[in-house]
Parts: structure tokens; sequence; C-alpha cells
């Protein structure tokens, strides 16, 4: 393992450095239908280097690498955002490589879930986490229920993917909560 | 009325100019007032120097902040605007405060509100507007629904005020929900018209 910060047992979470940008900036575009690294711009892999070392500077973020133990493989990464230290909450996530270039994958995004809660819960001391995610995807959705998250709402047409407007699903986690599933 | 830029029934929005930092900077450190808001610290002058001169010679493309002016004698009484407005998505995040006290409770902010609701998609061309209310906010909460913003989701204890924590209220209004309003108000008129 290189610089393990979090280590679960399939992966590990290590710090997010620059030359992580091309790959993992493509991750969360993925991940955030519209979120701060799809504007719909090119992104060239200088900027996405750059994107990667604002995010790590920014005192409101946490971003990690999700790395596979067997043979150190950047396999995603997951950030925490809008971290207020006077609300104690902020939101999470997270971004994996297609689920067809891993085994595991599914494994993986739990692992790094309950990596990254009890890190959030137990070290930084939230008091709440909470996930934006596409209202189609239900499997997603079910997911972070599972893992005791409960739902807050949708936001009305709050995403722009492919030529027209999507709803987004809130859910969050309370500190009472967590740990109880 | 100086330099309007909507104009409503008894209050206008204007832009913002240098010399309102003043007055913005004694409401942004009363209680009373920021209570309502994401602001807990405390402002300076500097700071507020800061926002005023972006409000006014900034030319920021994600923001459209105004001055909220009562028509009787022609009294500054708050701001109301859009922030991080994103125009690939065509949405932007709507905010608004009354720092003058006396002045609550007169139905100002709701005409406030509907004023910049109608910039949003008359003007910017916007298709969703949206918010965040804390619970014990009922002014604001009643203000924001007879402009037209409905409830989307409830986030559970993201505020923290007074020693405990809050929920805040997500609210939104697409274009389409303004537009079915509008034609309401028109058939409504066009009804009264009839009838006498």
């Amino acid at each position: 393992m290189k610089t393990p910060f979090l280590v679960g047992e399939t992966i590990y979470l290590r710090p997010l450095e620059s030359e992580d940008g091309p790959e993992v900036a493509a991750w969360f575009r993925e991940a955030e239908f519209g979120g701060r690294f799809a504007n719909g711009l090119p992104v060239s892999e200088e900027a996405a280097r750059r994107q990667i070392e604002t995010l790590t500077r920014d005192e409101r973020q946490i971003g990690l690498a999700v790395a596979l133990r067997a043979d150190d493989r950047l396999v995603g990464a997951v950030r925490l955002y809008r971290l207020s230290p006077q609300r104690r909450s902020g939101g999470c996530r997270l971004a994996l490589a297609p689920a067809s270039s891993f085994r595991g994958a599914a494994a993986a995004a739990r692992e790094v879930t309950r990596l990254v809660l009890a890190y959030a819960f137990d070290t930084l001391n939230l008091n709440r986490v909470y996930v934006h995610l596409p209202a189609s995807d239900h499997a997603a959705r079910t997911r972070y229920a599972a893992a005791g998250f409960r739902e807050e709402g949708i936001l009305r047409q709050e995403a722009w993917r492919d030529g027209r407007y999507e709803d987004v699903a809130v859910l969050a986690l309370l500190r009472e909560e967590y740990g109880r599933t | 009325m100086r330099n309007p830029a909507a104009v409503g029934r008894s209050v206008y929005l204007r832009p913002i100019e240098r010399e309102d930092a003043e007055t913005f900077q004694a409401w942004m450190n009363d209680q009373d007032v920021v209570r309502n808001l994401l602001i807990h610290r405390p402002v300076t002058r500097e700071e507020e120097m800061r926002f005023t001169e972006r409000a006014t010679v900034g030319a920021e493309p994600t923001e459209a902040v105004f001055a909220i002016v009562r028509k009787r004698g022609d009294l500054l009484i708050g701001t109301t605007g859009l922030h991080a407005i994103d125009w690939r998505r065509r949405m932007a995040g709507f905010g608004i405060e009354i720092g003058r006290k006396e002045e609550w409770g007169k139905g100002y902010g709701t005409e406030a509100t509907a004023l910049i609701v109608s910039h949003a998609f008359r003007e910017l061309n916007l298709n969703r507007v949206w918010l965040e209310v804390y619970e014990f906010n009922a002014r604001g909460i009643g203000a924001y629904q007879r402009a037209g913003f409905r409830m989307e989701a409830t986030l559970r204890q993201d505020c923290f005020r007074d020693g405990r924590y809050w929920d805040v209220h997500h609210m939104g209004i697409l274009r389409a929900d303004w537009e079915r309003a509008r034609k309401r108000e028109a058939a409504g008129k066009a009804n009264a018209k009839a009838k006498q």
C-alpha cells in the first residue's frame, strides 16, 4: 500500500495527488452530472490535475483516492464537500471506475462508504452527512438506504445531463442514526 | 424612485450602490437579522465594502443582487438576489433579507421575492430557482410559498442556532410552475372583467 490513510479489507483510501487528476476528474464528472467538474467545457489533463490540487487545498473539502490493496491500482475517489465547521455537516460523493473495469466494485463501494462515514463521524466529528443522487438511480438510493441514510426529498430538475433535466434525490445520515444499521 | 430595476406595488428593486455599504454592515451584524441567514461571523466594514463593490461594479456573471427600497419615503429596507447562477443548468439560488426590522411583517419580502422570481424567468431565462430556509423562519417560509416556491426536501439538522440543531427546508420553483401561475392569474383577471 502507498501512503494508506484509511484501510479496508480489499481497498484502502490514500491522499489524492495531482497526478491522479485526469482519471479521478473524469470519474467525478461522471458521478456529479453537473457539479463543479462538469460545466460542459473541455477539461485538459493539466486542468484536471489543477482541479485536484484545488480540491486538496480547499478547507471545505477532503478528497481521498480509492486503491486496491492487491496491486495499488487506482479505482476511484471519494470527496467530502461543503464541509461546515459550524453546522458540522458535509456532502459526500463517491466516484468509482466503471464496474466492469475491476472485480468486486459493489463490495468496494460499500467498503469505501463505511470507511468514509467512520472518518466523518468519529474523526471529523460531523453531525450530518448527505448525498445527492440522480433520482432515477434506484440502485444507488437503495444502497445508501441500506447504509442507514434516509431520503429527505427530491430537487426537481436540479441536474442537466444528456440534453435534459433530471431530478436529484437528497439522502442524509445523522450522527444519532449512525451505527444503528 | 432612483434607478428602478423592477417595480412592485409598495417596493421596488434597484442596483446596489457603494454608499449602501454602511447600512448593510449594520444589518449584517444584527443577530435578529442574521439568525435567518448563512452568516454567523461578524462582518467587518471591509468585507461589506467588498460585497457592495462586487455588486456595484464587479459584473459577476453568477450574481444578480439588488437593493429593496420601500416606495414610500424611498427607504432602503433590504437586499435580495440570485446567487450561484449556473448558466448551463439555468438555475440559481435565491437570497433575501429585510434588514430594517420595523418593516418586517408588512409583505415587502413576499413582494420582493416575486419580483426576483419574475426577473429570473423573464429576464435571465432561467429554468429553476431554489432556496434554503430554516424551519423556525415562518415569515420566510410563508413569503416563499406565496411567491410560488414549493417544498422539495427537508434537510434534517442542517442548521445550528441557539444551541441546537434545526431542520432546513429546501424549496424550488420551476419555470413551468411560474408560467402556470401567470396563466391562472390572467384567467382570474379575465373572469373578473367578464363578471363586471
